[in-house]
């Protein structure tokens, strides 16, 4: 009898897990919620000023400016309420603005490295100091981001940047028994122009894939595993379900710039030999002089520390730091322990220089 | 007894061990894996692969947009690359409107920092009467330059219907009987020299909208102009 009674309750378990278990798959999380307003768009750029939440004179006087990867989605620094380095960083008084990129389309396919870092950068950081009607401000580069904000460093030292912070940025790839990406697109196996010959843009799907295939098992495997183990368990559930939803919203990156990241950077390591150009300019790492913070995931497999660490040696600040945080290349900035390593630091380091 | 095994049943987790197993293996197969794609065979494998797909796939991909081009053709409709260049064209005048916003904003800045300049030397108070001054210069010069102006088209139309007078009156004249033609020169002479009489409201009306309609107050003085000519303007 008592065996009985436990079938449908077993049964309605299993069936409120995949009830769940649907809902997480099908439908997407919100995610981006802190409130801004749009100040600048360029084609498909955009760039944004989120909603202060301390009044004017409690907030540091330097806007600091986030700049994402040019393909992915930049809600990563906004994932949800209490999960939000942007909702982190206003509460802690900055004047936080977010460059969203945005989705290039087939008739964005010659858009290069130049293009973002020496014309749509600028431009959207000439409309932050008008805006915040100061001279100088912050940049906060994540990935691709970090590239495209060391060139700016390098090309504008005068533009009134002060502080730069990198985030897992790769920088240095020299070291090609290190990177499985550098392997993988050696071109003794792949063709970059044929690529983009086929597509225009490099689609999303593949780099999706790229990302992925470095650790398959995890990507492909376990992470279902955690999520069927824990469907009982709503903030996992809630944690997982807007970590897929920004994985899954995939964005194809602009065909000219693929390129150059894959033979300028990944094949020769140009921006690290002082050697790329940039709109017929070298960029000279050693004109950076901004305050450099560098930070470093340790188990950062799309970009390990060997392509961060070594930017300071070749820099000319006077002020800088590398900061090791333990965790991957997306949970170093989204994973619980950020929130107690990464942000604080990174507080800490930028409050006493936004004065 | 029986509930005894009720209670070790409910806390008993069969699935435990599977699970533990199961993430020995997964920990096992992910070291494995990792190793195996972080290899030149597998870059090489999967170069190979995209390579031929992409060799495989060109033929039917050419064929494909040939006949997406004839087809959106004979539909009038653009082809993607004309929406693409369309777009690059709207990207274009994006930038160059950005570049006014820039100059815009250096403008704005510019009196801004002029403003503040300004204020450093004048209270607030002290600059808008300034400002209201130099308004109020600048209207009353503009009135009195108005006011000029219209006086001398008023003069200038006086002397033009004296003339036309003057004109006709010779032929009046010579057409009567015992007039003298010096006498008639003189008093035409007298007539230019005199000052203008007061005007009808008529024509003062008409003159002080003469800068509004000037074909109407050119075309008389081209003709008058003829007219003194051919008839030996005493001057």
């Amino acid at each position: 009898m008592a065996e009985a009674a436990a079938m449908p309750e077993a049964v309605s378990e299993i069936e409120e897990r995949l009830r769940t278990l649907v809902k997480v798959m099908t439908t997407k999380a919100a995610i981006g919620q802190t409130p801004k307003e749009l100040v600048w768009s360029l084609n498909k750029a955009k760039l944004y000023r989120y909603v202060a939440t301390k009044p004017a004179h409690e907030r540091h006087p330097l806007p600091l400016l986030l700049v994402f990867a040019i393909m992915n989605r930049p809600s990563i620094l906004d994932l949800r309420p209490g999960h939000s380095f942007v909702e982190f960083m206003l509460d802690r008084g900055y004047d936080v603005y977010l460059l969203d990129w945005g989705t290039p389309g087939i008739e964005d396919k010659e858009l290069r490295l130049d293009d973002y870092a020496m014309d749509y950068l600028p431009r959207a950081i000439r409309k932050l100091k008008a805006v915040s009607g100061v001279s100088e401000f912050s940049l906060l580069g994540w990935c691709i981001g970090g590239i495209l904000t060391t060139i700016y460093a390098a090309m504008r030292p005068d533009d009134g940047l002060r502080n730069l912070l990198l985030l897992t940025a790769p920088l240095d790839f020299a070291n090609r028994e290190g990177l499985t990406f550098a392997r993988w697109t050696d071109e003794k196996y792949f063709d970059v122009d044929k690529v983009l010959a086929a597509f225009g843009n490099m689609p999303g799907e593949m780099i999706d894939y790229g990302a992925k295939a470095l650790k398959p098992v995890e990507n492909y495997i376990s992470n279902y595993c955690k999520l069927w183990d824990n469907l009982d368990d709503p903030r996992v559930v809630e944690s997982w379900h807007a970590m897929n939803t920004w994985i899954s919203d995939i964005i194809p990156m602009a065909g000219g710039a693929y390129r150059q990241l894959i033979v300028d950077l990944y094949r020769n390591n140009l921006l690290m030999k002082n050697e790329m150009i940039v709109f017929g300019e070298k960029v000279d790492l050693r004109r950076l002089r901004a305050n450099l913070l560098t930070v470093i995931a340790e188990g950062d497999h799309i970009t390990p520390p060997c392509q961060s660490e070594t930017l300071i040696a070749k820099t000319g600040s006077q002020d800088s730091e590398v900061f090791r945080v333990a965790g991957g290349h997306i949970g170093m900035m989204a994973g619980s322990g950020a929130r107690k390593q990464a942000w604080p630091h990174i507080d800490a380091w930028l409050a006493a220089r936004s004065q | 007894m029986r509930e005894e095994k009720n209670g070790s049943e409910q806390s008993f987790d069969p699935f435990e061990s599977f699970r533990g197993m199961r993430d020995a293996y997964l920990d096992v197969l992910s070291k494995t894996m990792i190793e195996a794609v972080n290899t030149e065979s597998y870059a090489e494998a999967t170069g190979a692969m995209l390579d031929s797909y992409l060799t495989a796939s060109a033929p039917v991909r050419e064929a494909l947009e040939k006949a997406m081009v004839q087809t959106l053709q004979q539909l009038s409709l653009p082809s993607r690359q004309e929406v693409a260049a369309l777009a690059q064209r709207f990207t274009n005048l994006e930038m160059r409107l950005d570049d006014m916003d820039a100059k815009l904003d250096g403008i704005v800045k510019d009196l801004e920092e002029d403003r503040k300049i300004r204020a450093k030397h004048y209270s607030e108070d002290a600059l808008a009467v300034a400002m209201g001054k130099a308004l109020r210069d600048l209207a009353l010069a503009s009135r009195q330059e108005v006011a000029d102006l219209s006086k001398s088209i008023k003069n200038v139309e006086s002397r033009i219907e004296k003339m036309g007078k003057n004109e006709a009156a010779p032929h009046a004249a010579s057409s009567g009987p015992g007039e003298d033609r010096t006498q008639s020169l003189a008093t035409k002479l007298n007539a230019d020299r005199a000052p203008a009489p007061a005007q009808p409201a008529a024509a003062a009306q008409r003159s002080d909208q003469a800068h509004l309609s000037p074909k109407k107050t050119i075309a008389p003085i081209r003709m008058t102009a003829r007219k003194t000519s051919e008839g030996k303007n005493p001057r």
